[in-house]
């Protein structure tokens, strides 16, 4: 398929209405959130490139499925990574027994916002807080590890994560509060 | 990875997947407010015996000698606070699974459900509409009727001059009264107030030939009779 220049450049509204007249159109916002939603399905999956890509279609399909239900009370990004949310806690849920040995992957800027609030930092060399960080996180339960990728790495707003997880901004609020303790926790372990 | 989006785009063509339509989001959405709804008329309805019975139970005045526990256990309308409890969490799983349910705290979901649920539930009361339920379930329920035979045994004390049971026969000068326990007791009153299948308790002493002497007889709950008139115009 051609690229329309164009058309790449409409908004993700205007691409949804678009799909639905023309089904090459869903092609525009593939191509648009391909890379962010792959970088999210590692980040909170820990699966290999392989998997995650086999998720990612799998994410796509359903959002091509569900696009009479996108709500535009929602930024369509926040509706996007609920369904890749989704996906993955049921994934998760399918294949508990099998462990994932893939490490985190984590950039030095990354690494440094997730750890502020607790001084671990110092004195420490960076490929070791990094990979100590990557250890840390991958030792979290998937929700906390989630609002901690989102708010962190995604630099999501509490709004929008919730309404990526479907949960009250107040419950967000406790679930980071509580996900930043045991990424301390585990952290100095 | 470059090629994503063409092969998402064959797999969509290939098998053939196409959109749902948009009816049947909002079909679902619709099931979920009208199931919501359902559960806090239910709950309203629940409510509304749960008020009539506490409005209307003659249980305070007429067991003395009971110990307040006692009392209150016995009278505890818990079917159908549990009935209340059952469809406040449906109401809230309901609510919550519509479109922007998730966004309210599960706690102020269920108490605002058994807010409009109580809401409701007086102004069913006030039509006469919790006194109709309880007893229809008491006459037609079994499972409700043996629920409340069991609670009302614990009232069922000739020796300590207590009685409870259902008023099975009425003659011209005595009524029949089965106690909780199964045991019939003939009880010499004016008849004109009672009816058969009538819920009561009775105050007395028993007698050296084994007879109830009755002093004091009271319907466990006001029955029958218009409904109570609504409770915005009582004086």
């Amino acid at each position: 398929m051609v690229v329309n220049e164009e058309l790449a450049e409409h908004s993700d509204l205007d691409l949804v209405k678009l799909t639905l007249e023309n089904q090459e159109n869903f092609l525009y916002l593939v191509q648009r959130y391909e890379k962010k939603l792959l970088r999210f399905i590692r980040r909170i999956s820990g699966l290999n490139s392989d998997d995650a890509q086999d998720l990612l279609q799998e994410v796509f399909i359903k959002v091509y499925q569900n696009l009479n239900d996108f709500d535009q009370n929602l930024k369509f990004s926040s509706w996007l990574y609920r369904i890749t949310h989704n996906q993955v806690v049921s994934n998760y849920r399918k294949n508990k027994s099998r462990p994932q040995l893939s490490l985190f992957d984590l950039d030095l800027e990354s690494c440094e916002s997730l750890i502020s609030d607790f001084d671990a930092s110092q004195n420490m060399d960076q490929k070791i807080l990094r990979d100590k960080m990557s250890r840390a996180l991958d030792g979290l339960d998937l929700k906390y590890k989630e609002v901690l990728v989102l708010k962190y790495l995604e630099d999501r707003s509490y709004e929008e994560i919730s309404d990526i997880i479907k949960k009250p901004t107040s419950t967000v609020g406790t679930l980071l509060s509580r996900a930043k303790k045991n990424l301390e926790k585990e952290f100095r372990q | 990875m470059e090629n994503t989006g063409q092969e998402i785009l064959d797999i969509i063509k290939e098998q053939n997947i196409q959109p749902k339509k948009r009816w049947e989001f909002l079909f679902k959405n619709y099931l979920l407010w009208l199931a919501f709804s359902l559960a806090i008329i239910l709950g309203g309805l629940a409510a509304s015996a749960t008020i009539f019975i506490f409005q209307h139970a003659t249980w305070v005045e007429m067991a003395p000698g009971f110990s307040p526990l006692k009392r209150l256990w016995v009278n505890l309308p818990l079917f159908w606070l549990l009935s209340l409890s059952l469809f406040s969490f449906l109401a809230w799983y309901d609510f919550k699974n519509t479109k922007r349910g998730y966004k309210y705290h599960p706690f102020i979901i269920v108490v605002c459900s058994v807010i409009l649920s109580i809401a409701l539930g007086v102004a069913m009361y006030s039509l006469g509409l919790g006194q109709k339920l309880e007893d229809t379930f008491f006459r037609r329920v079994p499972f409700y009727q043996q629920m409340f035979r069991q609670g009302g045994r614990m009232l069922v004390e000739p020796d300590n001059g207590h009685l409870a049971g259902i008023i099975t026969h009425i003659g011209p000068e005595a009524i029949t009264v089965e106690d909780f326990r199964g045991r019939s007791w003939t009880i010499s009153t004016s008849t004109d107030e009672f009816q058969t299948g009538q819920r009561v308790m009775l105050i007395g002493r028993m007698s050296d030939d084994d007879k109830f002497i009755c002093e004091s007889i009271k319907p466990w709950v006001k029955r029958p009779g218009p409904p109570p008139p609504p409770m915005f115009f009582r004086p």
